[in-house]
């Protein structure tokens, strides 16, 4: 027995096949996981947003505050520096 | 044939085309009641890992029996647990099983001798007779080497044909 004949004994093995209505039942199920999902999309989205606007925010706030404490620049101690002196 | 993402239509052509294949797999498996339910599982996991799909790799239902494949050991292992030897398991010497085959005709016979081989060299001869899928795919749907693949087909060819032939003569 040959690999040929092999194949043809194997693809006449009846394993039957699924009626239109479970075909329908699979497509409406899978409708109603899509509509279920939306929803569940739109959410991540929204969390995903949030936590990109907390981050930036964290960002843009820290940098500012860094900035402000670099005002008070060596040369400004020097001068205050100068004027405890006198 | 890609997966579509949220397209209800086109979903319902990839139901259409790979649904009544998942649903054979099952039925070859043994899960004549559960074969509809599984299938309909398996479009689940199915959309779960859409983005893992690659067509490069291999047609859409090589990658979804690979799921299917995992679904029916899920469901062996709720059942019964699964023999850690199961993947080397040959089909055992059994006297009584010439008896069995007496009066049943060739598919019957066929699916008897099958029955009784490992479950890896089950899926093996399915995905290679009936799906006409290469080993290098099958290698990649079951996750072990092509050699492996290999050896197990021509195992399980091996034992068909000797049983078989035994019949005949």
């Amino acid at each position: 027995m040959n690999d040929q004949e092999l194949k043809n004994l194997f693809k006449s093995m009846d394993h039957g096949k699924p009626s239109e209505i479970e075909v329908a039942r699979w497509k409406r199920f899978l409708r109603q996981e899509f509509q279920s999902r939306t929803p569940r999309e739109w959410a991540r989205l929204a969390v995903a947003c949030l936590i990109g606007v907390i981050i930036g925010a964290t960002a843009f706030y820290g940098r500012k505050q860094q900035t402000s404490d670099s005002d008070f620049s060596s040369e400004d101690a020097t001068i205050e520096m100068i004027h405890v002196n006198l | 044939m890609t997966i579509p993402r949220m397209d209800v239509q086109k979903w319902d052509r990839v139901v259409e085309e790979i649904g009544p294949r998942l649903y054979r797999y099952f039925k070859y498996k043994g899960a004549s009641d559960l074969a509809s339910d599984l299938t309909q599982e398996t479009f689940i996991r199915l959309i779960g890992t859409a983005q893992r799909f690659d067509s490069a790799q291999g047609p859409l239902i090589a990658f979804a029996l690979g799921i299917a494949q995992n679904i029916w050991r899920e469901n062996l292992r709720k059942t019964k647990p699964l023999d850690p030897l199961d993947e080397a398991i040959d089909l055992p010497a059994n006297t009584d099983l010439h008896l069995e085959l007496e009066n049943l005709d060739q598919g019957q016979k066929l699916k008897a001798i099958i029955s009784r081989l490992s479950q890896i060299q089950q899926d093996i001869l399915y995905f290679y007779f009936d799906e006409e899928i290469t080993t290098r795919e099958i290698a990649e749907i079951l996750e072990k080497p092509e050699g492996t693949i290999k050896s197990h087909l021509h195992r399980a060819k091996e034992t068909i044909r000797l049983i078989l032939e035994k019949e005949w003569s």
